[in-house]
């Protein structure tokens, strides 16, 4: 094993995260003739409309490359109003994106209130409730949520195969 | 826009008379905007609302505030803005949880807790209550005058900025708020770079160039500040509160809860901790992203010295409730200062709220004072009146208001996913917005598992266009040059304050070296 290969088994998966961040910016940057459609190539550089995502870019790839090289000891949490997530499990995260995800495809074809309503006992039995509690919520919810929002706030999900 | 004391030849008491007239004349027009019914409701509604989510385990501000904004497109801008800001000045209501419980709701309640818990330990629960709400409505109503004291005036001078002066105004925001985050500056800064790049996805204005659109035909009108917001604030917060495992809390002094009228005539016998509060609590809330915690934490260790009452801090001092909690409810009227004036939010709550004005069209900065007057007027009187309103909410539920901790945070979760679809989805009645929102939350989640902020993404995303638009015009008029910069001396003003602010850590090591090498060698 070579010694960068070892230096890299070492990294926390958050220092690959960021390296992504980094790579991802770098390639967005190298690519925007691609990505601008049409790229203002006569213009002059104070005036082409890719300097100031270009700008914003380097920031990303920059600051993203020193914050890795600093993540390289243990660090502690920021002192900031930000997000806590140390508790969470993040196998039952997962889940209920996924979910989520198959809720967001469901609305469509099945419509709000029974995807509402699949959703929310999915989510209940994702999270253990007892039965009852399960249907009391999914159905006190679901139907409280299609009453304020579809019928009385007039939000408008498409033509589906039910209600 | 007419500068303030134009008249009065710049004398001091025919200035402050002026001041005083004008503000008079401000709240009076405020009022009358409030008067309609949807916007009086909209403020009871958040205000209610707001007191609700501080008490609610695992539910911020910020939460609510991402999950309500597109519910206030259908409204008038005055009483979509009422609405988010009854629920950012009533989160004081996380008070109840602290003293109670010893769980903060939030990261600037924690200070209350420190005496709060104790005192409610002792017996005295409905004391502390009393205390951190008068503190707190206090903190609110000055923070509210000030807004309408500071504002006018520090439009008129930012009324005088160029395209320089805007691009280093908000250099130096970011910067602040990467410095806020201490160790994490780099990775503020990047997520700031991520936000700046995000409001520049897109149709651009200017030249109708397609931005990074990738060919989606969604992305052609950019990437919506609403489904950023609800995923990286709603979603995510929902998704660690589902998969978190349930807090467990002494209950026995939530039946204790109530209010005693002497309580609340208390925190005026500590007028020094009330001030010390109220300044840190203003002065902070004016400096973009440093948020109430700090102001919360400065004002309480402040107010140890030179303290009234004998008892320990930490072990039931009631000035250390006054100070903390008169510091937390100051800071609104701060952080809405710059908004106002210069268009640059405090904190991620305030970048939401501004959301508001962007969606109905409204520019916030200087020329807000002359074109949209009822506006400012209005924020200025909602304050002011929301304050009121809190608090006689507060007197009136405080006992079933306690009860609410005993929620389960995972059902809390769940009701927050289901809110976040619907809306993110009816901000435009496409699920182009959830699937943007869903792909946020995820990377919010992630984000917050890997320790990096994501509030600054939001702020970036927010100033994006200003800056950008400010720094083409400005390198469009000098033809690419820099100089405008360093020619113009607001500007260079704040470039030199940039600099310090990015090289003092360099410059204290330069300093301590110094010292050290001076105490070595002392000849």
């Amino acid at each position: 094993m070579s010694s960068l290969q070892a230096r890299l088994a070492k990294w926390s998966w958050d220092r690959f995260f960021l390296l992504a961040l980094s790579f991802i910016a770098v390639c967005v940057w190298y690519f925007s003739t691609q990505l601008i459609q049409p790229y203002p190539h006569n213009a002059n550089w104070f005036e082409s409309t890719a300097l100031f995502p270009k700008l914003s870019l380097l920031i990303v790839a920059v600051a993203g490359l020193i914050e890795i090289y600093q993540r390289r000891h243990q660090m502690a949490a920021g002192e900031s109003e930000e997000l806590d997530s140390s508790a969470a499990n993040i196998q039952d995260a997962i889940s209920m994106v996924v979910a989520f995800a198959l809720y967001m495809l469901a609305v469509p074809f099945l419509g709000y209130l029974i995807s509402t309503l699949l959703f929310l006992s999915v989510g209940c039995w994702l999270l253990q409730f007892d039965f009852r509690t399960s249907m009391l919520l999914a159905i006190t919810l679901s139907v409280t949520m299609w009453v304020v929002f579809v019928k009385v706030l007039k939000v408008y999900f498409g033509h589906a195969w039910l209600i | 826009m007419g500068g303030v004391c134009e008249g009065t030849q710049g004398l001091f008491w025919p200035c402050l008379v002026d001041l005083k007239m004008e503000f008079i004349d401000a709240l009076s027009g405020g009022f009358s905007s409030l008067s309609t019914l949807p916007i009086a409701l909209a403020l009871i509604v958040g205000a209610a609302l707001g007191i609700v989510v501080g008490v609610l385990p695992g539910v911020g501000p910020g939460v609510t505030i991402a999950v309500l904004l597109p519910f206030t497109y259908g409204m008038p801008p005055l009483g979509g803005i009422s609405l988010l800001l009854g629920v950012y000045c009533a989160f004081y209501g996380g008070a109840v949880t602290s003293i109670l419980i010893r769980t903060p709701g939030e990261a600037s309640s924690i200070m209350t807790m420190f005496d709060g818990y104790p005192l409610a330990r002792q017996g005295q629960a409905q004391r502390a209550l009393s205390l951190a709400f008068m503190s707190a409505f206090v903190g609110g109503i000055a923070s509210a005058l000030l807004l309408g004291l500071v504002a006018r005036p520090m439009a008129s001078f930012a009324g005088k900025f160029g395209a320089a002066e805007n691009v280093m105004a908000i250099l130096l925001a970011a910067v602040c708020i990467g410095k806020a985050y201490r160790r994490q500056f780099p990775a503020a800064m990047m997520m700031m770079g991520l936000g700046f790049f995000l409001a520049t996805v897109g149709i651009d204005p200017n030249s109708n160039e397609q931005r990074y659109t990738f060919g989606i035909p969604g992305m052609l009108s950019g990437i919506p500040l609403v489904p950023v917001a609800v995923g990286l604030f709603g979603i995510a917060q929902a998704l660690v509160m589902v998969s978190s495992p349930v807090p467990q809390f002494d209950s026995s002094l939530i039946q204790s809860a109530g209010l005693s009228w002497r309580g609340f005539l208390e925190p005026f016998r500590y007028p020094k901790a009330m001030l010390k509060g109220l300044f840190l609590g203003s002065a902070i809330g004016v400096l973009p992203a440093v948020g109430a915690a700090l102001s919360t934490s400065l004002a309480y260790f402040w107010a140890q010295k030179g303290a009234k009452d004998p008892t320990p801090f930490g072990q039931g001092n009631p000035e250390g409730i006054v100070a903390a909690e008169c510091a937390n409810n100051s800071n609104s009227g701060g952080a809405m200062i710059t908004v106002l004036t210069l268009g640059i939010p405090g904190d991620a709550i305030t970048a939401i709220i501004m959301g508001v004005f962007v969606v109905h069209g409204i520019v916030p900065g200087p020329s807000l004072f002359t074109d949209r007057p009822e506006i400012i007027n209005g924020v200025l009187a909602s304050l002011l009146i929301i304050n009121f309103v809190i608090l006689g909410l507060l007197i009136l539920t405080v006992k079933p208001l306690a009860r609410l901790a005993y929620v389960n945070p995972k059902i809390l979760g769940l009701v927050i996913l289901v809110l976040g679809f619907v809306g993110s989805y009816s901000a435009a009645n496409s699920m182009y917005y959830v699937i943007i929102a869903a792909v946020f939350g995820v990377f919010g989640l992630v984000c917050a598992r890997g320790n990096i902020p994501t509030i600054p993404l939001i702020l970036g995303m927010v100033m994006g266009d200003t800056l950008e638009a400010s720094l083409r015009q400005l390198l469009g008029r000098s033809d690419g040059s820099l100089e405008p910069f360093v020619t113009r001396p607001m500007s260079l003003a704040m470039l030199i304050a940039i600099v310090v602010i990015l090289f003092w850590p360099f410059f204290m090591a330069l300093g301590k070296r110094f010292q050290r090498s001076n105490t070595s060698n002392p000849s």
